[in-house]
């Protein structure tokens, strides 16, 4: 089995990367942060809707690029790393396949890959990015449903990029069928690929504050106590690293190890950027604890997207059962 | 209309770049990527395309070891199809054997336009360009800001250090963009996906007709000599404020006139 990263998946991310750097900056995290995930987010939709990136999972023929789960997963990475104060992992990695899969059964797929139609998706009744979306896909086993046929309640998240709401169904819905494997597997290979970006981020940004920041006439980065725990997050990112990438490739081949691998990939990266975040709001003498550091947008949005799509506990529990342990 | 676009492949500026310690010439050794500023010529010459109804961007580059990631990036840009020069014997090559292997190349395309940066990012000599357009025998403008086309000739805004001058040549051409000239675009999911399958064409010295002597550190008319350093820029001057700051500003601005 080959999961690394193909050169499809090395030159979308790569491309993804170079838009980020520039149009995503952390100055428009922050002031989505203060837009409460809207303004300068809702800008960035539509330039990576017309990038293809929103719509990668679809098929050529309704708006996609055709590309794989991998592929999604390098791109969700760099969305991670970048902070990208929007809901990329449900749009990319649920919402678009799932309506794929089952035939875009209300004719809505073009318009989400292009940003004109938003989809919320809620698997355990709770979605970001609610305020925005026509559409909203609630459930495990996902029912569509119109805005109009949804009750919503505003819910506060300590990242407020996150737009989060509760959804409650009080209309029939449309069953999507056919549509592959569950929300469960796509949401936790997704979440898991986010988070590692996050990490990846964090430590990157990390890395640049302790060469910089002097202390006792030296940098900081040179004290072994800040680089040992620099290391360690490091080693936990590159080995949450392969599980991300097999959990993307057992989605794309539709593998019986498809729960397991999902299962290990977000209980190792949610660990792992969860470590990061720690060890990075402490080298950096704990600013990023308030709004006044960028820091504290990646802290967050690592801290929600841990305890989303199932906990780094609950999956090594389900990885335990389907041990038989 | 059918445009040429010059576009040439460097090292990645983000890494520091390394000179050979015999002959100083830049190394090239891993891999190449697009020189930005070439993006504004690309991005020029698909809306000059756009703009004129029909025709096609052709890229045409010189670059060691069948190098075309940079390429590739153009291509996805929207680019139709490449030609690129790659051959042991132009290693060492001076700007003006790179303008006869670049004009070469560029005349088996037939382009009405051809389009170039200003300078590359990494050898910054500048001169390419022009020495391309004498070789082919057309007309050139360099460090255009803004560029039309229209029957048969090509309008361009040439940036000056005071504003711009307004310049029109009949076509062919050359044309030099400066970066602003328009905003690049970013490449599409699907058009990296197609940009997998355009033609690259790639040639040797000899395809071009040209002889390898004539070309590479064997045909170069310039030598580099040696390589120093740049000056470090000097410290600035700190002036602690004690409440007389602002007299000191004043001065300062005085001195150096601007006020």
């Amino acid at each position: 089995m080959r999961f690394a990263l193909d050169d499809d998946a090395l030159e979308v991310s790569a491309a993804v990367a170079s838009f980020l750097t520039k149009e995503c900056p952390p100055e428009l995290v922050q002031a989505a942060f203060n837009a409460g995930g809207q303004g300068p987010a809702d800008d960035l939709a539509r330039s990576l809707g017309e990038m293809g990136v929103l719509g990668m999972l679809a098929p050529a023929g309704a708006g996609g690029a055709g590309l794989s789960m991998v592929a999604a997963a390098a791109v969700l990475a760099e969305a991670g790393r970048a902070a990208a104060p929007l809901p990329l992992t449900e749009t990319i990695a649920l919402a678009v396949p799932l309506l794929a899969s089952a035939g875009d059964p209300t004719g809505i797929l073009e318009r989400v890959a292009l940003d004109d139609e938003r989809v919320a998706v809620a698997p355990c009744g709770v979605a970001p990015g609610a305020s925005r979306a026509g559409w909203f896909l609630v459930g495990p086993d996902p029912v569509l449903y119109r805005r109009d046929e949804v009750t919503l309640e505003r819910l506060d998240s300590v990242d407020r990029t996150r737009d989060l709401a509760t959804v409650t169904p009080a209309g029939p819905g449309i069953v999507l069928e056919g549509r592959g494997p569950g929300m469960v597997e796509r949401g936790a290979a997704a979440a898991a690929a986010t988070l590692l970006g996050l990490g990846r981020g964090m430590l990157d940004q990390t890395v640049a504050y302790v060469k910089d920041r002097q202390q006792f006439g030296r940098p900081i980065g040179s004290f072994q106590a800040v680089k040992h725990r620099l290391a360690d997050a490091l080693l936990l990112l590159e080995l949450a690293a392969p599980p991300v990438w097999a959990a993307a490739h057992a989605l794309d081949t539709a593998s019986p190890d498809l729960p397991r691998a999902a299962s290990l990939a977000k209980a190792m990266a949610s660990d792992a950027a969860t470590a990061t975040a720690r060890a990075a709001l402490q080298a950096h003498g704990a600013m990023g604890y308030t709004d006044q550091h960028p820091l504290h947008l990646w802290l967050k949005r690592t801290w929600c997207l841990a305890a989303s799509h199932g906990t780094a506990r609950w999956h090594r529990d389900r990885i335990a059962a389907a041990l038989q342990l | 209309m059918n445009v040429v676009v010059c576009v040439k492949q460097i090292p990645d500026p983000a890494n520091p770049g390394k000179l050979t310690s015999e002959t100083h010439t830049i190394v090239r050794d891993g891999k190449l990527i697009l020189d930005d500023s070439d993006a504004y010529g690309v991005e020029m010459a698909l809306q000059l395309v756009d703009a004129a109804g029909g025709g096609e961007v052709t890229l045409v580059s010189m670059a060691p070891h069948s190098e075309t990631s940079g390429l590739r990036t153009a291509l996805a840009m929207g680019a139709a199809k490449a030609i690129l020069v790659s051959d042991d014997a132009l290693a060492g090559s001076d700007a003006l054997s790179t303008a006869k292997v670049l004009a070469a190349a560029i005349k088996r395309a037939e382009p009405d336009l051809v389009i170039a940066a200003t300078e590359s990012t990494d050898g910054y000599t500048g001169t390419t360009p022009v020495q391309v357009a004498e070789v082919l025998g057309w007309p050139s403008i360099s460090f255009a800001k803004k560029v039309a086309v229209a029957d048969g000739t090509v309008k361009v805004d040439r940036q000056t250090e005071t504003g711009y001058d307004s310049v029109e040549v009949s076509l062919p051409a050359l044309v030099t963009v400066t970066a602003g000239v328009v905003e690049p675009r970013y490449p599409s999911f699907k058009g990296i996906m197609a940009a997998k399958g355009k033609p690259v064409e790639e040639l040797k010295v000899t395809d071009l007709g040209l002889e390898p002597g004539q070309v590479g550190a064997a045909g170069a008319r310039q030598e580099v000599v040696s390589v120093e350093p740049a000056e470090a820029r000097k410290a600035g001057e700190i002036v602690v404020d004690e409440g007389d700051g602002y007299e000191k500003i004043v001065a300062f601005l005085e001195q150096i006139k601007v006020i």
